[in-house]
């Protein structure tokens, strides 16, 4: 055996390792799999088992671009997911909300508008999706 | 898959209350431990049914070295006798529960033998160190730049400038 193959790297631990350590890295106050981003961005091994993990895109906070929310939303493929978001919703936005609403665990939307009648207000009007697997839902 | 042996039943001493195991590093060092600090590890419970089966004694030959075998032991040594939630086969992934502070001294080590430490932990399948050692990755490499984790964890950057430079690969928030 070389003596390479004893030097120990990050490379050589198996997906089923490095996968807590990254569960990690989403965050513990309000997890967030956006947070994951930079650790994609380190090696192609880690973006392949990051990006190939549904479990670790399960926290889809809503206050990052479109293209990213539709973009951890395909990652988390139909795994029951937590979504959170703290700012203004778009109608784009609570369309996609609707639309993940049947594997949708969490939902904590929060409503700056002052007259309660903002897209999120809106939203609670429209919530007539099934959603046999929502546990908490918060506005 | 582990290589076993057999032994000689002077080479495995002792039939007391808590039987005593053989493991040989890769380094060849034989090292003699009670099977009650060991049983921690999922992988040496197996091994040590399928003894039982046979009736006959073994060697456990273990693909790490004997100062991380030691070391492994030493952390099982601390908590022999002691109940760790992620131990339990049916607990949540490892890495979930609150840090142990004797778990935090017992991890500040050096980068290579953090990670022999989380291979051989993952190898003798102990899940409550697998799980503080992810702790103690996750800790080093937390909020780090792409270029300090690399060089944290000597992890080489085998990207494509393309790749690199793709609008598809970049954090654009």
């Amino acid at each position: 055996m070389s003596t390479t193959s004893f030097t120990p790297t990050v490379h050589r631990l198996p997906p089923e390792v490095l996968i807590p350590i990254f569960a990690l890295l989403v965050g513990s106050d309000v997890p967030d799999s956006y947070n994951l981003i930079p650790y994609t961005h380190v090696c192609r091994r880690w973006r392949d088992i990051v990006t190939a993990c549904p479990s670790l895109w399960r926290h889809v906070g809503f206050d990052v671009s479109t293209r990213w929310v539709e973009e951890i939303l395909l990652r988390a493929q139909d795994i029951p997911v937590s979504i959170h978001s703290v700012n203004m919703l778009t109608t784009h936005h609570t369309g996609l909300i609707l639309q993940h609403l049947p594997h949708t665990r969490h939902l904590l939307l929060v409503d700056r508008a002052e007259d309660g009648a903002g897209p999120t207000c809106r939203l609670h009007k429209q919530l007539t999706t099934p959603a046999p697997i929502l546990e908490s839902f918060t506005l | 898959m582990p290589t076993i042996v057999s032994v000689d039943d002077s080479t495995v001493p002792g039939e007391g209350s808590s039987r005593l195991l053989l493991l040989v590093s890769s380094d060849n060092k034989h090292i003699v431990v009670e099977e009650d600090i060991m049983s921690r590890s999922r992988f040496i419970s197996k091994q040590v049914e399928g003894f039982e089966a046979t009736s006959q004694r073994h060697a456990i030959l273990l693909p790490f070295s004997s100062f991380v075998l030691n070391k492994v032991i030493e952390y099982c040594s601390h908590y022999r006798g002691y109940y760790l939630l992620e131990d339990d086969p049916d607990a949540a992934p490892p890495g979930r529960s609150p840090v142990r502070e004797w778990d935090q001294e017992f991890l500040d080590v050096d980068r290579n033998m953090l990670l022999r430490i989380i291979k051989a932990a993952h190898y003798l399948e102990i899940k409550s160190l697998v799980g503080s050692c992810a702790r103690a990755i996750a800790d080093m490499i937390r909020g780090k730049t792409t270029e300090e984790m690399r060089e944290i964890l000597g992890v080489e950057n085998d990207f494509t400038p393309e790749e690199e430079h793709s609008p598809s690969s970049k954090c654009t928030g």
